[in-house]
């Protein structure tokens, strides 16, 4: 015999009830698929172009780009780009991964060029996690180690260093050259070797070519680097 | 009741054991892998999608093909649990297999993500390969393909679908 049961579903009840049932299967297959296509994340450095403005040259402005933790696991290349008027050129950073120190700060400095000139950076580098750009410092802040035209490798004066921990630096002077023969093209590659032991990273600041008109005397090329007294710069110049 | 042996796959995938892993396997991909990075969350995922992909595949086995006899559905589902063991092993091993990979499943993620960037901003998003760790331990996660095994060899006792419809019959019909 059947009796009144107030728990005994309603008939609204018992057809929601159903729904939920009929849908149940289909909604979990369905987010069973998606969490499979979803469940790797985008690789984040694919390379994208950014253009982050205008930014007047001869400040030794330089950009900052920080990576993000996600990326650690992974060994990757960030592009820094600079024109000049018509000339462009690059600097490559390689990121090795994970390393002490994450997230990983790259730095580039913008060539000096005429004073208020202006030009435009591109940044080639991941998407996730990056921030630019940032201005750290202005040029006196910089200590400057002079090179002759051809040593190939110099170590950092370990005072100048000492004194400012956070930069080493490269200045070479070209003047006379460039004033013998006019607007000069100058390829060169810059490398920036640490050698302390908390550390073992190396930044390689690329190949560059930069041309100056025949009114600049040098080219002032400088590297900076989170290490302290103990790194090393190789620059080495084109023949 | 449906015999052990002939089982569908998405009663299996029903089961709480199932249900946990795919919630798990959610939930670590998207929240647990970004504020806990580390050894762990990158295991879980892996055992997780171990027990839930053979399943996922096994349902789409029996919905590509639902006048299969119980025999043929049991073969496509130990097919399914191979093939994703094998999958598994050569894309943490080989880097073709990786490259595979990391295109194909990029490639089934950019209409959403184009979609997404439409809607969001109206611009289509390019396509993108995914993140992959060619991680050879990650394989010690292999022994975590028993588990969908198991769940379909024994006895249904846990489908949450079916408990649904069966709670409506149980409650109120006790005697006065």
């Amino acid at each position: 015999m059947s009796t009144y049961n107030p728990q005994r579903p309603t008939p609204r009840l018992r057809w929601l009830r159903a729904r939920i049932a009929a849908l149940g299967k289909p909604a979990i297959l369905l987010l069973g698929i998606g969490t499979s296509i979803a469940t790797s994340p985008e690789e984040p450095f694919t390379r994208s172009s950014r253009d982050v403005g205008s930014v007047a040259l001869g400040s030794s402005r330089h950009v900052v780009v920080t990576l993000s933790q996600s990326m650690r696991n992974e060994a990757f290349e960030v592009i820094i780009s600079f024109t000049v008027g018509k000339d462009a050129a690059e600097t490559q950073v390689q990121v090795e991964p994970d390393k002490p120190g994450w997230p990983v700060v790259v730095r580039t400095l913008v060539p000096p060029a005429t004073p208020g000139a202006r030009g435009e950076l591109d940044i080639d580098a991941p998407e996730v996690g990056s921030s630019l750009p940032a201005d750290a410092g202005s040029p006196e802040e910089v200590p400057t180690v002079f090179l002759q035209y051809n040593l190939r490798s110099v170590a950092c004066d370990p005072e100048t260093a000492a004194s400012h921990p956070k930069y080493c630096a490269d200045w070479h002077q070209l003047g006379a050259q460039c004033a013998d023969h006019g607007p000069c093209r100058l390829g060169f590659t810059l490398t920036v070797l640490n050698t302390e032991s908390t550390l073992d990273t190396e930044f390689n600041f690329g190949a560059a070519a930069l041309r100056y008109d025949e009114t600049e005397w040098g080219l002032k090329c400088t590297a900076q680097t989170d290490f302290t007294d103990k790194a090393t710069i190789e620059a080495k110049f084109d023949e | 009741m449906n015999e052990p042996s002939d089982v569908r796959a998405a009663d299996v995938l029903c089961r709480p054991t199932a249900l946990t892993a795919l919630a798990l396997w959610c939930v670590n991909d998207h929240v647990l892998k970004y504020a806990y990075p580390g050894w762990l969350t990158g295991k879980l995922s892996d055992v997780a999608s171990l027990i839930v992909a053979p399943l996922l595949a096994a349902c789409l086995f029996d919905l590509a093909f639902p006048h299969a006899t119980a025999r043929m559905r049991r073969k496509l589902f130990l097919l399914a649990l191979v093939a994703i063991g094998a999958l598994m092993f050569s894309v943490k091993l080989f880097d073709s297999a990786a490259w595979a990979y990391r295109w194909g499943l990029g490639l089934l993620q950019w209409p959403f993500r184009s979609l997404t960037g439409l809607l969001a901003d109206g611009s289509a998003r390019p396509l993108r390969a995914v993140q992959l760790a060619m991680d050879w331990t990650d394989l010690l996660t292999l022994p975590a393909l028993i588990v969908p095994w198991w769940l379909r060899a024994r006895k249904s006792s846990g489908d949450v679908c079916a408990q649904i419809v069966a709670g409506d019959d149980h409650v109120g019909v006790q005697a006065p």
